[in-house]
């Protein structure tokens, strides 16, 4: 029986590496051919190093969205948390001149703050997390209208526009700021008892709690280091364009729309990647693609929407052939 | 003079109206497995529940070892030696086996930031190896294993804290014919080491031969608590049920009774390192048990002729129609049921209520014009069901995942069985019920087969299949190994003989 269950389980592992390979070898040969459908544009030294740069903000949103939603608690309002956020850190060096520190202190803070405003409106209250999520993001989304106007006035500008501490955002900067963040997430996500107790949570909260896991106090802390690595990616990328313009009605979800296509990728891939290394393909793919896209001048906004919904579903697709269920 | 354990006094809880357990008054000592025995819905999973921490009792105490204990988690009474193998409770199925064990426990594997996995599968191994358990996969989702393997998993996991008392709450209907043995045995050595089992089981037979002490409840109060020895299998029964229950459920004729005519025909049934060239025919008012050790790939044959297995080769003719099965809403069409054996995972929408798993398998005939559902038709079957299995909840809007494991099985075979059936493939339709739902069940497939269904009846129960079956194809090593006909070859040692 044990050298059967040895048997089983390397068998399983060998199966998962070898999709791991087909999957990696394919992106990467779509990769080439699209270098050539391009006109040898796409692997260009330039632009190579434009989709390392376009990887990095829905690799890092995408990586704390994981940390959120494995709790099972879907919390839609991050693209206003990241607005309100980063035009604090914004406002933090242009108006109140306090720099970096400024800048990151401000736009974690913040970050922090909504997250566990809108887990705790799930949590304590009961609310369904999603509904919680819609609800929070009408008011960040409020909030950084009304903040951005009172002090763009100041500036004589529609927006806050920061024109100082964009060194975060510049190649290679912005690349190792990210893959630091990955490497420090997929370490805390896999090999950490918190990231255990996380997954146990989101796999099986009846299960976890059983076994002594505080629900509560994983979820709140899962809100916390998800909102760090989100708040990460949103000073990277306002150091990168220099702006987080205010929306209302709902128009910040689209500011996450390619971090939500990383989360999803990355669940079509859970068979075989974790959903760590799932968050970096699924960037890589995300990236790519509207990289591609625009070489090839599709449309952005519906041509290239069109073409990441059905990337997204044939990888759910492809990852869920020959799926065999139950081991025996 | 035997040393106490646990002592249970005055212990009561009530689930709004229901009381669930009524001034529970209980002994266990060191060194004895007391089995607590009761219909479905008598309170033994609550009772077993409020010991381990589950569920907060509303009165009465408990003491381990003369010491007040009243655990306020699972986490707390593992922390007092207390652990559980509860029907509840499963595994996470998203993280790998390895992780599961020592959920809640990696205090002593945490480095720094990091949990040390390779201490930790090392430390899951020592425990399977110590207490003779089959090693189960730890690095892959627990999720992917079978039901049995999650069973093993998790008594593994309840004996990595080293509890001096267990909980065993329906643990061995999950496992095949061998692996109760592996069970046994554990529970010998366990006792052997002055600790106490507290394990609810509805094979009374089990029951009788393991349990040292037996305590019976009826309606959340215990009727009787004495050594096994002094019962009698009629007796139990009647203390259980409240009245006299008739002496054998099972069939009482001894030969093979069914028509010519074939309703499915099995032909070189393949699922490659699952099952191998499986053929039989299925007459007419037959019942073919399908039995073999863990691991035969019993419960394989149904859901590959359900159509769940991916690779299936081979033929499933219905004679009747000529129609071939080859996907599940084949099996549907003409006339067929399929249960699997793990009826949560694959059975019973959980979250939705009782109405709603009672009419899905019957939504096409009773759907009216523009596929409307009329309400009085959906709730007049659901309460038909309801009634003809007796399922004990608060009406038809009950959650499921609410249901004592015997219900749930209810829930999950009265939906098929109010339909109008011509065959159906049933795995271990008898697992997690009491005696008077098995003797219903076992009423039902008499009927069934003097109504002329086909059944196809795969079994971990020896005597079950021995007891209900016109033959029985003995599977080894995922191959039929033979048939064996209730006229000449049905013993407990001929079958075993063929599976060995």
């Amino acid at each position: 029986m044990a050298g059967q269950t040895s048997t089983a389980s390397a068998n399983l592992k060998k199966k998962r590496l070898r999709s791991q390979i087909l999957v990696i070898a394919a992106i990467v040969l779509v990769f080439i051919v699209c270098h050539f459908i391009t006109g040898g544009r796409l692997l260009r030294t330039n632009n190579i190093k434009a989709i390392l740069t376009q990887v990095t903000y829905p690799l890092m949103v995408g990586l704390g969205m994981m940390f959120i939603f494995s709790t099972g608690m879907i919390d839609l309002s991050v693209g206003a948390q990241v607005i309100l956020a980063g035009n604090v850190g914004a406002i933090a060096v242009e108006i109140l001149g306090l720099g970096y520190p400024g800048l990151i202190i401000g736009t974690i803070v913040v970050m922090i703050i909504c997250e566990l405003l809108c887990t705790s409106c799930s949590l304590f209250i009961g609310i369904p997390s999603w509904v919680a999520g819609l609800g929070c993001a009408l008011v960040f989304e409020a909030l950084g209208m009304i903040l951005v106007d009172s002090q763009a006035e100041a500036l004589g500008t529609a927006i806050v526009y920061m024109k100082k501490c964009n060194a975060l955002g510049q190649f290679p900067v912005i690349f190792i700021i990210a893959v630091i963040v990955f490497i420090a997430s997929y370490f805390i996500f896999n090999y950490t008892k918190f990231g255990f107790n996380l997954r146990a949570i989101g796999g099986g909260g009846e299960v976890a709690e059983a076994m002594g896991i505080n629900r509560k106090k994983t979820i709140l802390l899962a809100a916390v280091i998800g909102a760090v690595v989100i708040a990460i990616g949103g000073i990277t990328q306002l150091s990168y364009t220099g702006r987080f313009t205010p929306t209302s009605g709902m128009g910040s979800l689209s500011g996450i729309f390619k971090s939500l296509a990383v989360v999803l990728i990355s669940g079509s891939f859970s068979r075989i990647f974790n959903d760590a290394v799932g968050c970096l393909v699924g960037s890589f793919i995300v990236a790519g693609l509207f990289n591609v896209l625009t070489l090839v001048g599709v449309p952005s906004g519906t041509g290239q929407d069109i073409c990441l919904g059905l990337v997204v579903m044939l990888c759910g697709i492809l990852a869920s052939l020959r799926y065999k269920g139950v081991m025996k | 003079m035997a040393e106490e354990m646990l002592r249970m006094e005055g212990v009561s809880k009530s689930f709004g109206p229901t009381k669930a357990n009524r001034d529970i008054n209980l002994v266990l000592n060191k060194g004895i497995l007391l089995g607590l025995a009761g219909e479905n819905g008598s309170g033994k999973s609550t009772l077993a529940s409020m010991v381990c921490g589950m569920q907060k009792k509303d009165s009465g105490k408990f003491y381990k070892n003369g010491l007040n204990y009243d655990p306020h988690s699972p986490a707390d009474a593992a922390a007092h030696g207390v652990a559980m193998v509860v029907q509840e409770l499963g595994v996470v199925g998203n993280l790998p086996g390895v992780v599961n064990m020592f959920l809640g426990k990696m205090d002593p594997y945490t480095k720094g930031p990091m949990v040390d996995l390779k201490a930790m599968k090392r430390d899951a191994k020592a425990v399977f190896e110590k207490w003779n358990l089959p090693l189960v996969p730890l690095d892959v989702p627990a999720g992917s294993l079978s039901i049995e393997q999650r069973k093993i998993m998790e008594l593994a996991r309840a004996l990595i804290t080293e509890p001096d008392f267990l909980v065993l709450d329906e643990i061995s209907q999950a496992l095949s014919q061998d692996n109760r043995q592996v069970l046994y045995q554990f529970i010998e050595t366990f006792k052997s080491k002055g600790r106490t089992i507290l394990m609810v089981t509805h094979d009374l037979e089990e029951m009788m031969e393991i349990s040292d002490e037996i305590a019976v409840l009826r309606d959340g109060v215990i009727v009787e608590s004495r050594a096994a020895g002094d019962y009698t299998m009629d007796e139990l029964k009647r203390l259980m049920i409240g009245r006299e229950v008739s002496g054998d459920y099972y069939r009482d004729d001894k030969e093979e009774r069914y028509e010519d005519e074939v309703v499915l025909e099995v032909r070189n049934l393949t699922v490659p390192g699952k099952c191998e060239d499986i053929s039989f025919d299925l007459h007419k008012g037959e019942i073919l048990g399908i039995c073999g050790l863990s691991d035969a790939g019993i419960h394989e044959v149904g859901s590959a002729m359900f159509g769940l297995e991916e690779g299936r080769r081979g033929s499933i003719v219905v004679k009747a129609e000529n129609k071939e099965l080859k996907k599940t809403s084949d099996l549907i069409k003409t006339g067929g049921a399929y249960l699997s054996k793990d009826r949560d995972a694959h059975g019973l929408m959980l979250d939705a209520g009782i109405g709603d798993n009672l009419i899905v398998p019957s939504v096409k005939e009773l759907s009216g014009p523009a596929a409307y559902l009329s309400p009085v038709k959906t709730k007049a079957l659901a309460q038909r069901a309801s009634e003809a299995f007796e399922i004990k909840s608060s009406g038809l809007g009950h959650v499921v995942r609410r249901l004592s494991g015997g219900n749930k099985q209810k829930v999950n075979l009265s939906r098929w069985l109010v339909k109008d059936l011509k065959y159906i493939i049933l795995d271990c339709p008898t697992r997690g019920v009491d005696i008077g739902v098995k003797a219903y069940i076992y009423s039902v497939l008499k009927k069934a087969k003097k109504d002329g269904i086909g059944v196809v009846m795969i079994s971990d129960e020896l005597q079950e299949a021995m007891g209900m079956s016109d033959r029985i194809l003995v599977m080894k090593e995922h191959r039929a190994a033979g048939m064996l006909s209730r006229s000449s070859d049905f013993t407990e040692d001929k079958i075993m003989e063929v599976m060995l």
